[in-house]
């Protein structure tokens, strides 16, 4: 009869806080100043590019001259008084979150520049592609939309692709792709952009369809599909199962 | 609340982020410093969380506990891009390359340690680290790496078990 041996619960805390102790480093002050300065200093770099997001913006009404009106001297102003360098106005849909206007030339530089790098890419997917894809969508209907709009199309472009790569996967009975691809799926949920701008029943959809998924079940991918009219949809109606999700959601 | 107020609470807001930032610093870079290989782009992920949490500054929980926990959630998915190899050079951290390069000293490392935390899965072995040099609480460490509680608590005690049984020096034939 074999007898299994293990160390004790003790024992291991003692291993593990041990192991802890012997990285022995100390951050020097100056250092710690220093990082946080250019800390500072790259996230201004990062809002010239903004800037210069308003000035095209600025640029576009003064050309628009009297055709433009009063209704685009109204955007400009909301759009000035929502930006970080008048933080008195407020208003905005979601406080921090800058507004930015999709008609801009350089959309698809600001998107890069707030491009998200912890994101799990899809098979086939690249930053290259993911920037393009959403400031392609995000100028296909130009106005104003906050910063967090564009991560959270960002995470959406993500989250869709993996949703059609377990699809894909299921197709081929390729347990091993099934499975990374529900794991990016059920991380979905807890992406920041998701999460800030969630009222209360997408995330909450999001994690019941992603259970589903890596319990295996087809129907839910497929639901996830139909409502996001991705091109791996199968075609087929599942409008019922989408109600029950949503109706779970809301409880 | 009136705009002045308002107009006070960002200008109070900019020390407030800072001083938290520079109190999560040192705890932040022996985070990664466990995870990633190469010191370099340890302190290049530090550098990049500093970067996003500073963008995020909106976002930045004002509870002293949730800041803590947002930080680290942040530091893990920057961790997990740096595995993929996607964390960019960070000029700012050249100076904390040099000073890791003179000062860090791993004394007698515990390697039967290491190899039973790689053993494990990736969630499993960040339950027990979160929780045993990082100080979270095992529902915590859960929410971080986006499991429920009751769930995070048998992984936790699942990998716990795997641990010691895997540091048992009797049992050496099984590893």
């Amino acid at each position: 009869m074999e007898i299994s041996m293990s160390i004790t619960d003790e024992e291991l805390d003692e291993r593990l806080g041990r192991a802890e102790s012997r990285v022995a480093f100390d951050m020097p002050g100056p250092t710690i100043e220093r990082m946080l300065s250019a800390t500072r200093q790259q996230a201004k770099q990062r809002r010239k590019i903004r800037f210069g997001v308003v000035a095209g913006v600025v640029a576009f009404t003064i050309a628009g001259g009297v055709i433009a009106g009063p209704a685009a001297a109204d955007a400009v102003r909301s759009f000035l008084a929502q930006s970080p360098w008048n933080p008195k106005a407020g208003g905005e849909v979601l406080k921090g979150s800058e507004w930015v206007d999709t008609g801009a030339s350089d959309l698809p530089l600001y998107v890069d520049s707030i491009y998200e790098t912890f994101l799990p890419l899809a098979p086939g997917q690249t930053r290259q592609s993911v920037v393009a894809e959403v400031s392609k969508s995000a100028a296909a209907a130009p106005g104003l939309t906050q910063e967090v709009g564009l991560r959270r199309s960002m995470e959406r472009d993500v989250y869709v692709a993996w949703v059609c790569e377990w699809i894909a996967a299921d197709n081929a009975h390729d347990q091993l792709r099934g499975t990374q691809a529900a794991a990016a799926i059920s991380e979905a949920p807890s992406w920041p952009a998701f999460m800030a701008t969630d009222g209360g029943g997408i995330v909450k959809s999001m994690r019941i369809w992603s259970h589903r998924i890596s319990q295996g079940d087809r129907d839910a991918a497929e639901e996830v599909a139909q409502i996001e009219t991705l091109k791996c949809w199968d075609g087929v109606d599942r409008q019922r199962g989408i109600g029950v999700v949503v109706n779970e959601a809301q409880k | 609340v009136s705009s002045d107020t308002a107009e006070l609470a960002v200008i109070r807001a900019v020390p407030t982020m800072e001083s938290s930032l520079r109190a999560l610093m040192p705890d932040l870079l022996r985070f990664f410093l466990w995870r990633i290989d190469n010191r370099e782009d340890a302190a290049d992920c530090l550098s990049e969380t500093l970067l996003v949490l500073w963008r995020r500054s909106g976002s930045f929980p004002s509870e002293p506990t949730e800041r803590r926990r947002y930080a680290f959630g942040v530091a893990r998915r920057v961790a997990l891009a740096a595995r993929r190899g996607k964390v960019a050079r960070h000029e700012s951290s050249d100076e904390l390359v040099e000073d890791l390069a003179l000062s860090v000293v791993q004394v007698e490392p515990d390697f039967d340690l290491q190899r039973a935390l790689a053993a494990l899965g990736e969630k499993e072995r960040e339950l027990v680290l979160l929780v045993a040099w990082e100080g979270f609480s095992i529902a915590e460490a859960g929410s971080l790496i986006g499991i429920r509680p009751d769930a995070a608590r048998q992984r936790y005690a699942r990998a716990r078990a795997r641990l010691r049984k895997l540091l048992d020096p009797n049992d050496s034939g099984r590893r």
